[in-house]
């Protein structure tokens, strides 16, 4: 776990946590503190658990015990829009987009507070991609893969959000795409918003964040810091070393 | 000139109130995804509520108009989302069918039930005798006020889907519930403001319409297959296209009506109410292709298929208990419990076509109707070639039927079979030829290698004995290959075309197949009740058979026994109960809301609490049966993207 001197509450903090679908429990305890403004890794195989906390984390699966605590708040039955609305910004894997909205009807949304459009967040937007910029008009559905994820990432800049969830950002896309949103992310850390991201890139997870954490049938595995992580990962975890 | 400019004056009219219903259906549609066939029904309940409090309590028009277009109807809308609708997000087209059938036959039911359809009430126009002239042909105000409203609607529509937050946030939800969830908007009040302004429109039309027509429930209900027509010009999403289509339908029927009555010629007089429903068959042909999705959300556990033993042995079982009960049973109970069985093996034929493939059709009863027409044509002294020929009118027809709707999928497909079902109402059942306008055809018992089916229980054990060696050739098809390639194909096309199969010929071998089962379960059960008509085989019971095979079990052999049985226990109930009036639309609308429980229906229910209670005996260590929210949903991916 990254130090941290301050007695401020940790950003993310969970406790014996337990969630699955249905009759399946798929979490079996994690226990998970990551600090404001911190970058945190959380790394496993496929199937390990990683999606599930961050659904539980996003307010999507409902844990059955343990408790979820966001910056000092329990927050264990919030809805997802209620924890959107208190800043827990996710972006979930695959093409977060409204496929049938244009661009710009995408941005609209996504800088949605109390129904008011937030024209200030369209401009951040397309000022850090401004692939879309050209794109404003065209539905979101035929953008290419890369375009549709920069659009999902810019939503985390439009909310200005105090923790960013990032579920398997390079899904699927090619690594100078990867590269440009991973600078968007870099950026937005400046900021001082804590991000916790799963990612199947280890070596790029790693070397991106402050602290790391391996996932290993439904528990936590290792956490430390990433050199620490570094010389577990190879016998928990036989991910893409990129 | 003048009569033209009438005819289109009336036109416009008629074609402002259709656009205005179908631009109601299609926002409920781009907001939620669900198709309501309510629509109609829920503007139907709340004419008449308008009615009640106007005419019957003497409010004076604009308080009622304020009560009913701005209190009750966004409450009703709400309700349903609330009740109804928030559960079945993700669910897959066939449930989301059923459930809102299920909520227009409650509401027909329960509006019969309240409003005697048997007495009139007037609806009088409104500022009755006030008119304009308008280039020289007579307007009167109602009909301007309909015009109006419609153009301050679709200009209303425009705005708020185009210009505004909550527009765009209400087309947010139906793409990606879950992601606008993410953005901190609540997907749930979204859809409910949806539901609430979709009946708002529902209410306007279904109160314009009743002074324009008359106040009758079936008519007000099933004026929406109109709205359907021309939400379908606009393919369910474009607003603009739906009030194009509204216009041009109402000024097709409005010339129809005034050019072709003179024709006197028998079938196009007919054609002409049928005319919306051509217009939608024809607008359907025009629907592109749907692409192909790989799966969605399972929401249905498939039930256990018996093994040939166990099946055989349920079928002994149930014949020779059929055999002894039939000893049993008066006359009259076994003429009931006949048509419970020919019920049943006429849902067998829904098993294969929505169990198995899950294709819906709405148009089964269509198809046992010209079995049963066939039978009693051809059959005469009982020839069992009334039964052949039943075959060869249903398959070939269901070819047809099927041949043109074969690139239409889920909803487009069983609107396809609802405007043949009531095309065949309306044009072909009534001809003179056919069963005519409220004539009866007799159907003759069947006579097999010398032997007469003429008494009940003859014909009673005859048609036990069809049913279970049909069921038992269904579940052999099931077990099977065949079996298992209609399986993959209702649960993923996209994912069986990659595999190389030919879903086009599966699914016309299956349409086929349903229709001739149709066709066969009709002719028997025409000679099941000796005399058959027209009014026997309307559309509106080919939805109660859905719905009550629905609520069986669809998937489900014993499934369909029950819902058989149901279908025909009502009649014999609502002779004890006269006062309930459309009993069958309420059981098997009230039967579909407890659907929600188990999507596998009463035998799925049945099943899965035999299993927990054999999970709990000592010795018996079978794993856990899996909740079906045990499955994650995946997202709703476009091959095609």
């Amino acid at each position: 776990m990254p130090a941290d001197d301050r007695p401020a509450p940790a950003a993310i903090e969970l406790i014996g946590l337990r969630a699955g679908y249905g009759r399946i429990e798929v979490l079996h305890g994690v226990d998970l503190s990551v600090a404001a403004g911190s970058v945190f890794a959380l790394l496993g195989a496929n199937g390990a658990g990683k999606t599930t906390t961050l659904g539980v984390l996003a307010g999507r699966i409902p844990p059955t015990a343990g408790c979820v605590h966001i910056a000092g708040v329990h927050m264990n039955d919030a809805a997802p829009h209620v924890l959107a609305r208190s800043g827990v910004c996710t972006i979930p894997e695959g093409r977060a987009v409204f496929p049938n909205l244009t661009v710009t009807e995408n941005l609209a949304l996504f800088g949605l507070r109390r129904w008011r459009r937030d024209r200030d967040a369209e401009g951040r937007a397309y000022a850090q991609f401004p692939a879309l910029a050209t794109r404003r008009g065209q539905l979101a559905g035929t953008l290419s893969g890369g375009e549709q994820q920069m659009l999902a990432m810019a939503r985390a800049l439009a909310v200005e959000p105090s923790v960013l969830l990032l579920d398997e950002l390079s899904m699927g896309l090619g690594p100078q795409i990867v590269d440009d949103l991973y600078a968007a992310v870099r950026r937005l850390t400046e900021t001082g918003i804590t991000v916790l991201l799963v990612e199947q890139f280890a070596k790029t997870a790693l070397a991106f964040a402050d602290g790391a954490a391996i996932m290993r049938s439904g528990v936590i595995h290792a956490a430390g810091r990433p050199d620490e992580i570094a010389a577990a990962l190879s016998d928990a975890y036989l991910g893409t070393v990129a | 000139m003048t009569s033209f400019l009438a005819f289109t004056v009336v036109g416009i009219v008629t074609g402002s109130i259709y656009a205005l219903a179908a631009s109601g259906l299609v926002v409920t549609y781009v907001t939620s995804g669900v198709f309501n066939f309510a629509h109609g029904a829920m503007g139907m309940v709340l004419a008449f509520v308008y009615w009640e409090l106007r005419y019957h309590h003497h409010w004076p028009a604009p308080i009622a108009l304020v009560v009913v277009l701005l209190v009750l109807a966004p409450l009703l809308g709400a309700t349903v989302e609330r009740v109804l609708m928030r559960r079945l997000s993700g669910a897959p087209v066939e449930t989301t069918l059923v459930v809102s059938l299920g909520l227009l036959l409650i509401l027909l039911g329960g509006a019969t039930v309240i409003w005697d359809p048997t007495k009139s009430r007037p609806f009088p126009e409104m500022f009755a005798g006030h008119t304009i002239k308008v280039a020289g042909v007579v307007v009167s105000w109602q009909q301007l006020i309909v015009v109006l409203t419609a153009v301050a609607v679709a200009a209303l529509l425009r705005l708020l889907f185009r210009r505004t937050t909550l527009g765009v946030a209400m087309r947010a939800v139906v793409d990606n519930r879950d992601l606008a969830d993410l953005t901190g908007m609540s997907a749930a009040t979204v859809s409910q403001l949806s539901w609430a302004l979709g009946t708002m429109l529902a209410a306007l039309a279904g109160i314009l319409l009743a002074s324009q027509v008359s106040l009758d429930p079936f008519v007000l209900t099933f004026l929406v297959v109109n709205g359907y027509a021309s939400a379908m010009v606009g393919r369910l999403r474009s607003l603009p296209l739906t009030f194009v289509g509204g216009l041009a339908l109402g000024l097709l029927e409005s010339y129809a009506i005034g050019y072709l009555s003179s024709g006197g010629a028998s079938w196009l007089t007919r054609l002409k109410p049928s005319l919306p429903t051509v217009f939608l068959i024809g607008t359907l042909l025009l629907v592109p292709e749907a692409r192909l999705r790989t799966a969605q959300a399972i929401t249905a556990r498939t039930p256990r298929i018996p093994s040939a033993r166990a099946a055989l042995g349920a079928a002994a079982l149930f014949v020779l208990g059929a055999w002894v009960l039939s000893g049993q049973l008066s006359p009259g109970n076994l003429a009931n419990a006949g048509n419970g069985v020919a019920l049943a093996l006429l849902m067998l034929s829904i098993v294969l076509l929505t169990g198995y493939s899950g294709q819906i059709s709405l148009c089964q009863f269509t198809f046992a109707g010209l079995g049963a027409f066939a039978m009693g044509k051809v059959a005469g002294g009982g020839s069992p070639l009334g039964l052949v020929v039943a075959v060869l009118i249903t398959a070939p027809l269901g070819v047809l039927v099927a041949l043109p709707a074969l690139r239409l999928r889920g909803l487009y497909f069983a609107l396809f079979t609802l405007s043949f079902a009531l095309f065949a109402d309306n044009v072909i059942f009534q001809d003179r030829h056919v069963f005519d306008f409220g004539g009866r055809l007799l159907v003759p018992r069947l006579r097999l290698f010398g032997f007469s089916f003429a008494g009940e229980r003859a014909t009673f054990m005859l048609l036990v004995f069809v049913f279970a060696a049909a069921s038992l050739a269904l579940l052999a098809v099931r077990r099977g290959s065949l079996g298992r390639r209609l399986a993959a194909m209702r649960d993923s096309q996209a994912a069986c075309a990659t595999l190389g199969l030919n879903l086009t010929v599966t699914r016309l071998a299956v349409f086929t197949t349903a229709s001739a089962m149709a066709g066969v379960a009709g002719a028997l059960y025409g000679s099941m009740r000796s005399s058959v008509g027209a009014g026997d085989f309307v559309m509106l019971n080919s939805l109660v058979l859905l719905l009550l095979a629905t609520v069986g079990g669809i998937a489900t052999v014993s499934g369909a026994l029950l819902g058989g049985a149901a279908f025909a226990l009502f009649p014999v109930i609502q002779e004890h109960v006269p006062w309930l009036r459309a009993l069958s639309f309420l059981g098997a609308g009230l039967g579909v809301l407890s659907l929600g429980r188990n999507p596998n229906g009463a035998i799925g229910a049945l099943a899965d609490s035999v299993d927990r209670f054999r999970s709990r005996l000592p010795g018996e260590r079978r794993p856990a049966p899996v909740a079906p929210a045990a499955l994650a949903p995946t997202a709703e991916v476009e091959l095609a993207r």
